[in-house]
């Protein structure tokens, strides 16, 4: 309590600033974006052509969607339609709606405004404007929000950048050369795109739903989604409806107030008597869940010595009686409206507790406190509403915190008149509000024809576009430069004089989108000095502005791919994770179009590349990549992996998102590039360090580091970058060799991980390599995790079984029947065959294992490995025998299946995996067809070498 | 559950600063007091889940450790003062007794180095152990005995060979392989714990019993009846002793002698009599399904083996762990021939005393050492009688930490306790550590005496059945002055005897560290 307290009166202090803020607003007329005097932009923003139908140029003019209006009732109150309609350019200065009753008398403007806005308000509504609230946390959170994640890029700012995401050493820097930094434009060159008076517009709840997704109302994008979670859309909405805040906390809020206490307690209770370390508000009930939240040194959930409380209010569905049950390790309890329902007190191992209360329908305050003294813990708190068969988790949609009532201003009585309802669309059809808004409902679409576009002389005397607006046409708050700009693009439209290339497009549309309000492309754009300070760090990192700042566009036609457009405009994937500020989604037929125009404006800004490729050049890069050459590691990450301190961009995405000759150019001289980039150029003076790597030389270089990061994580982990977290076995440098008992293998499974991320296992209890399979290893889970000793399951899909049977037979004959694995009679079976004996294995430098075992008087060595390949996998299994007494007879299984096809020497198993045979073989590898299945094998003839029999070969698998 | 251990910690932790500044005072002396603790600081990501411990050189000087997650650490410096990782801060205490903080330098700083990866879950480790073994480190997997060589000399693991496989396994939990320890028939042994869940029927043969491996590989079956036998260890006479943990048919934590043939109670193990290698058969096929004291259970079966002695539950642990034999010397304090066993709940060391009556074993369990940071599975001594100990307790939890590693040596002093406790006739002849006070020693009031027995059935755990003090009758000091003969009203045999001796001062006036002992009496002496 003690910290919202505190943070209410600093909010009030800048609620007052605001106010102030917001009459000082710029008056520009129309704001429509990056430069309001651009008179094409002006035409699409101002929705000319909704009237003018535009013909021919409907092509050069963007396409503005006004907000659809179906169900405007919905978000919008009637005081704010009504003193909007009234006087939409003093309510929202900047507004590009035009003012469309003026010329009605006096007297008939208020009736007009009425029935309008019963009409609105029949649209979904009216809003009930009394269910909303909020917490002052929420409020906090969103301002925070607010001038971190871009809102105040086009938006007035109300605040100063948060102090605590700004690192000091840039803003040194950027005072010591603003040039370098920032575009270097003043404020005022380009206004804040308006917001209206929204504390009497709209409620929490519905402006978090607006900007949970404003796309819907705003189809064009003006209004674009930050990819908000819900938490952050309501955290904004009561951030922007502020104003509304009041200290009557009656209105709840969902999520429960959770309150974190350090030291365990054999009383509960004694907890209260200390000062809370964490406060937060909680979808449920869920400990552990809970526990995540709180931050500790080493980033691990308290383990022994906390104390938690959860309070808030519980909406209770129905009167009735109510059992609550506790399951709690150690104390707990748990109180509604005040009296203790559960007791389940004092220092404990898991016990269950019970207790039934009568309750009536609605809120009910509720608190659950736990304390965890020592040892293992746990919490769950479980209801059981009247005729519900039993126990369940109380669902988080039931749990509110207390928050405070947030009211619309002017709110009054208003119910919908039916008769005004009518007169109101009426008038709606009537003063061509349709023209540009839909509201459900069909109107004439030819109420007043206007001249076409192409024929609208722009400098008649009260025209929309004149100084003085004829009666009855939509009176636009234009200013002089921009009544100019709007008849000279006029003039040039009907001259056919509009310059149309890609880069005029890009420069309508980054114009209309305000992308320039973040990005520059050539001279054009880049936040002016005093909004660059609101382009934060999401976390402090050491990296310059380029940490902060949004990327520029000059080339970015050249530079990013198909998907690295795609990624960046439609979906929700940050690739500059420590950026505060996000990329606004405006909608796919908003941005699609603009991926072409950008391609085709930058091509050749960069040499394009075509990089050669060899499975060698994938080692050599990952080499080059790695901790001992160019250590690009100590900066940027690997997918989840980094070593200490690294936030660079992740290096496992650069192929997909970057066109390899940017990619090659950037890496020659990113100096050249960005000047002042963080990005260190690993060649100076066009020289390498590393003269034995790919032959020394610095394209073959860069095309092996773009080998490498082409494949994906195919080619392993850059050089000395040790896997972190999870529980995935992530082999690295090293091969991983790992024992557990693995699901389709035995008890006595031993897993070999490659970092080419092909892997197999061995089956030491068979003796035979039992399965092979691609992409992840294995998990740890089931073999660390708590008591542990569970099965493994392979995490892949693509799984490749080895014939079942020894791998290793004396035939009578060559259509002897292939022996079959010893059954299996108990669950732990030794299903060793007879004289086979498993001694282990051996591990070479690079922790490579081969497999030792006897076959009776055969001593087998057995080495598996694999190598890089671009498409498929290759498993290689390398054969050694030794004997001091011939052995006849004798065949190798290779494979079997329904099918198999012999081609050169390659062996085709059931259209899927490729054997092949190398080694010193005397014997042919043969198909035969036994039991309705094929297999393949091999006769293994032994041949004499210093007193011994021994066979040498290798099959090779390939998939 | 702890929050007293805390703070007794908290208290230990202070009284570290200064021995000399207790001395002076007329305090309670703490374990603290004679057998000073230190824990090893883990870096980052190292999960010390301490599952075995041994040397890699003779000399003893460099530790190896293997894990529960299957890898083997080596662990350079161990005998550090102030263990602490390159970086770290270290107290140094000057002439005038002022503590400052310090850059730990090479003298302090322990490194971990990892040997090898992939083990699966081995707890032990046992390094040449010659009798004909060839060389190298030996420890057991959940399926496999191995033996690990480092060819090159680099600290790293090149060879992993299965030395011995011949026993089976399911695939479950419960599944563990404890050991090896060397016999002094000069066998490895290893206990194989029992599947849990799932029917009690053995599937794989020899789960549940304790089996012995020669030096060519070859397995011979020692005896079953084993349950979750977390401990193996040589003790009196060099015979070989198991700890077992409280469960199904195991009323509580136990320690016994692993004598060939015996059935020890468990009844998992009994399947694997029909396997050839089974040399012997015992004379029932099945086990007494009914509650039945303890004393009539092994009248009834001859060749069920009653424990050396119960550890009563929870004040000596919950689940008792290693076993090691004091071979010290005398370096490590007055207790040398004596064993000490670990526990994992309660992170604590607890000595035995045991005696043979009538051939067979049997004694008394003292507490010496609680309150350790990591749960205890694994002890191991070092040079100069230091004793290593550390384990994880994940999965069934204990100790202020889930895992580490801990060490403990004598600081010389002699703390006054019961060092020995032997059946008489009418009662029990107490030695001590130090010379007594004749007058608190020989008063019958200085001591209490209760008594109880445990049923044997398939319950899991029991309580203690027919508890009821016992009268002390009389208290008498020997010449010695270090020893004292207690008689007794009654003596049951198959009862633990439990004795606190609060009222007991040594002669220079303290109390005994540790009042309480707690004596299994299977068997009463005629003499």
């Amino acid at each position: 309590m003690k910290t919202l307290r505190s943070s209410f009166a600093f909010v009030t202090c800048f609620l007052l600033y605001s106010l102030l803020a917001n009459n000082s607003q710029a008056a520009d007329g129309i704001v429509t974006g990056y430069d309001s005097t651009n008179g094409r932009a002006l035409l699409g923003e101002l929705k000319c052509a909704a009237c003018h139908t535009p013909g021919t140029a409907s092509a050069l003019l963007s396409n503005k969607e006004a907000p659809n209006l179906s169900k405007v009732g919905t978000r919008v109150t009637p005081q704010y339609l009504r003193a909007y309609l009234a006087s939409p350019h003093s309510v929202k200065k900047g507004t590009p709606m035009p003012d469309m009753i003026q010329h009605l008398p006096k007297a008939q403007q208020a009736s007009v405004v009425e029935a309008l806005t019963h009409y609105l308000v029949s649209r979904g509504g009216p809003l009930d404007q009394r269910s909303s609230g909020a917490s002052m946390g929420e409020i906090v959170r969103g301002r925070e929000l607010y001038h971190t994640i871009g809102c105040v890029a086009c938006h007035q700012p109300f605040d100063g950048p948060p102090k605590h995401k700004i690192d000091p050493a840039a803003a040194a820097r950027r005072d010591a050369e603003p040039a370098n930094a920032v575009a270097g434009k003043n404020d005022t060159d380009h206004p804040h795109i308006p917001l209206p008076p929204l504390a009497m517009k709209t409620t929490v709840d519905a402006l978090a739903e607006f900007l949970q997704n404003p796309l819907a109302v705003r189809a064009s994008g003006r209004m674009p989604s930050l990819s908000l979670k819900p938490s952050e859309s309501r955290g904004l909405a009561a951030y922007l409806l502020r104003d509304q805040y009041t200290e009557d906390q009656t209105a709840p809020a969902s999520g429960i107030g959770f309150v974190f206490y350090e030291g365990g307690f054999s009383k509960v209770a004694d907890m209260l008597k200390g000062t809370p370390k964490f406060e937060a508000l909680m979808p449920d009930l869920d400990l552990r869940n809970a526990l995540a939240k709180v931050p500790t040194p080493n980033k691990k959930p308290p383990g022994t010595n906390f104390s938690v409380r959860f309070h808030g209010l519980i909406v209770i569905p129905a009167d009735g009686e109510y059992k609550f049950a506790t399951r709690a390790d150690d104390g707990c309890v748990l109180s509604i409206d005040g009296k203790v329902v559960v007791n389940n007190d004092g220092i404990h191992p898991p016990q269950n507790r019970e207790g039934k209360v009568t309750l009536t329908k609605g809120r009910h305050s509720l608190e659950v406190l736990f304390s965890q003294s020592g040892g293992g813990y746990e919490m769950f708190v479980t209801w059981q509403p009247p005729g519900a068969p039993k126990l369940v988790p109380i669902p988080s949609g039931l749990l509110l915190n207390e928050a405070a009532a947030m009211i619309p201003k002017g709110i009054a009585d208003f119910k919908l008149d039916p008769v005004q309802v009518e007169q109101g669309k009426q008038w709606f059809g009537k003063l061509q509000c349709a023209s540009c808004h839909q509201t459900g409902d069909k109107f004439d679409p030819s109420v007043t024809p206007a001249p076409a576009l192409l024929q609208v002389n722009g400098t008649r005397e009260g025209s929309c576009i004149a100084e003085k607006v004829a009666a009855g046409r939509p009176h636009f708050d234009l200013n002089a430069r921009q009544r100019r700009a709007l008849r000279d693009s006029l003039a040039a439209l009907q001259q056919n004089k509009v310059p149309n290339k890609p880069e005029d497009q890009i420069h309508l549309a980054m114009t209309s989108m305000n992308c320039y309000a973040c990005h520059q492309r050539g001279d054009q754009g880049g936040p002016s000095i005093a909004k660059s300070d609101y382009f934060v760090y999401d976390k402090l990192v050491d990296l310059g502005d380029e940490g902060r700042l949004a990327p520029p566009l000059h080339e970015v036609g050249a530079k990013l791919t198909q998907k690295g457009f795609e990624d960046m405009l439609l979906r929700d994937q940050k690739y500059r994770t420590y950026m505060a500020t996000r990329m606004p989604k405006f909608g796919p037929n908003n941005v699609l179009p603009l991926i072409a125009h950008f391609e085709k404006a930058d091509a050749g800004k960069t040499p394009t590349h075509q990089p050669t490729f060899s499975p060698r050049m994938v080692d050599e890069g990952r080499f080059l990549l790695g901790k001992t050459a160019l250590s690009c590691i100590n900066c940027h990450t690997w997918g989840p992996h980094r070593l200490p301190g690294a936030e660079g961009m992740d290096l496992q995405v650069t192929a997909s998102r970057l066109q390899p000759g940017w990619f090659q150019s950037w890496l020659k001289d990113p100096q050249k590039m960005r000047p002042g980039t963080r990005m260190p150029t690993a060649w100076p003076q066009g020289k390498t360090f590393f003269k034995d790597v790919a032959g020394g030389d610095v394209d073959r270089q860069i095309d092996a580091i773009w080998a490498f990061l082409s494949v994906g994580n195919k080619g392993g982990f850059p050089k000395g970058l040790a896997p972190n977290g999870g529980n995935m076995l992530e082999p690295s440098d090293e091969t991983i060799v790992f024992r557990t008992f693995l699901n389709q293998v035995s008890a006595h499974a031993i897993l070999v991980g490659f970092r080419q991320r092909t892997h197999m296992a061995f089956d030491a209890n068979r003796i035979r390599s039992s399965l092979a399979w691609t992409g992840q290893f294995v998990e740890t889970r089931h073999a660390w995790d708590g008591r542990a000793g569970q099965y493994a399951q392979i995490p892949s899909n693509d799984v490749i079984k080895l014939p079942e049977g020894p791998a290793f037979s004396q035939l009578a004959s060559q259509t002897t029947p292939w022996p079959k694995d010893k059954p299996k009679e108990r669950i732990g079976s030794n299903r060793t065959p007879e004289g086979w004996q498993f001694r282990g294995y051996r591990l070479d430098k690079e922790r490579n294992p081969t497999f030792l075992y006897n076959i009776k008087s055969i001593n087998v060595e057995e080495t598996p490995s694999t190598a890089f390949l671009q498409e498929t996998a290759l498993l290689k299994r390398a054969f050694s025998l030794k004997t001091d007494t011939p052995v006849s007879s004798f065949y190798f299984l290779a494979a079997d299946g329904q099918k198999i096809v012999e081609q050169d020497g390659v062996y085709l198993v059931d259209d899927r995996v490729r054997y092949k045979f190398t080694g010193s073989l005397s014997g042919k590898p043969f198909i035969r067809e036994i039991e309705g299945k094929q297999q393949l094998l091999l006769p293994i003839d032994f041949t004499q070498k210093n007193n011994q029999h021994v066979a040498d070969f290798s099959v090779e698998m390939n998939w | 559950m702890r929050a007293t251990k805390l703070l007794a910690s908290l208290i230990l932790s202070l009284t570290l600063v200064s021995t000399l500044a207790i001395a002076q005072q007329p305090k309670t002396p703490t374990e603290n007091d004679y057998y000073r603790m230190v824990t090893f600081p883990l870096p980052d990501g190292l999960v010390l889940e301490l599952s075995g411990l041994g040397w890699l050189d003779k000399e003893q000087t460099r530790l190896i450790a293997c894990t529960r997650r299957g890898e083997l650490w080596l662990i350079e410096n161990p005998y550090s003062e102030q263990p602490a990782l390159t970086g770290q801060k270290i107290n140094v205490t000057d002439a005038a007794g002022k503590t400052s903080q310090v850059t730990a330098t090479e003298k302090e700083i322990v490194t971990y180095k990892q040997m090898l990866f992939g083990m699966h879950e081995p707890l032990g480790i046992l390094v040449n152990p010659g009798h004909g073994f060839p060389n190298g480190i030996y420890l057991a997997q959940r399926t496999e005995l191995t033996r690990l060589e480092d060819l090159d000399g680099d600290d790293r693991i090149d060879v992993v060979e299965t030395f011995c496989n011949s026993w089976e396994i399911n695939g479950n939990y419960h599944e563990y392989s404890f050991g090896p320890k060397l016999g002094k028939d000069g066998n490895l042994w290893i206990n194989l714990n029992r599947p849990f869940g799932g029917g009690q029927e053995a599937q794989g043969y020899w789960r549940g019993w304790s089996i012995k491996i020669d030096n060519k590989g070859k397995m011979h079956p020692v005896c079953p009846g084993l349950r979750s036998p977390a401990g193996l260890g040589k003790s009196l006479d060099g015979e070989m002793f198991f700890t077992d943990n409280q469960g199904d048919h195991v009323a509580s934590g136990k320690l016994a002698h692993l004598k060939p043939g015996v059935f020890h109670g468990q009844p998992t193990g009994l399947e694997s009599l029909d396997h050839p290698l089974a040399n012997f058969k015992l004379p029932f096929a099945d086990y007494p399904k009914r509650g039945m004291k303890w004393g009539d259970a092994v009248k009834a079966n001859p060749k069920l083996m009653a424990p050396a002695l119960w550890f009563p539950y929870p004040q000596m642990g919950k689940s008792q762990t290693d076993i090691l034999h004091d071979t010290t010397g005398g370096k490590f304090g007055p207790f040398a021939g004596q064993t000490f066993v670990g526990d994992l709940s309660n992170a604590l060391v607890m000595r035995v005393f045991m005696e043979k009556v009538e051939g067979e074993y049997q004694g008394a369990c003292f507490h010496f050492r609680r309150d350790f940071t990591p749960p205890i599975l694994r002890m191991a001594w070092g040079k100069g009688g230091t004793m290593f100990a550390g384990g994880s307790s994940r999965g069934w939890g204990g100790g202020r930490a889930p895992y580490g590693l801990s060490r403990i040596t004598w600081t010389g002093q002699v703390p006054f306790e019961i060092h020995e406790m032997r059946a008489r006739p009418n009662g029990f002849e107490l030695t001590f550590t130090k010379p007594v006070d004749p007058a608190t020693a020989g008063d019958i009031k200085s001591y209490a005496m209760n008594t109880y027995t445990h049923l044997y059935y398939s319950n899991y755990g029991d309580k203690r059945q027919d508890e009821h003090p016992v009268k002390v009758t009389s208290a008498t000091v020997g010449k010695d002055g270090k020893s004292v003969l207690i008689t007794l009203d009654s003596m049951q045999p198959y009862y633990v005897h439990g004795l606190t001796a609060s009222g007991v001062r040594s002669s220079d006036g303290l109390p005994l560290l540790h009042p309480e002992a707690f004596y299994t009496l299977n068997r009463i002496p005629k003499k």
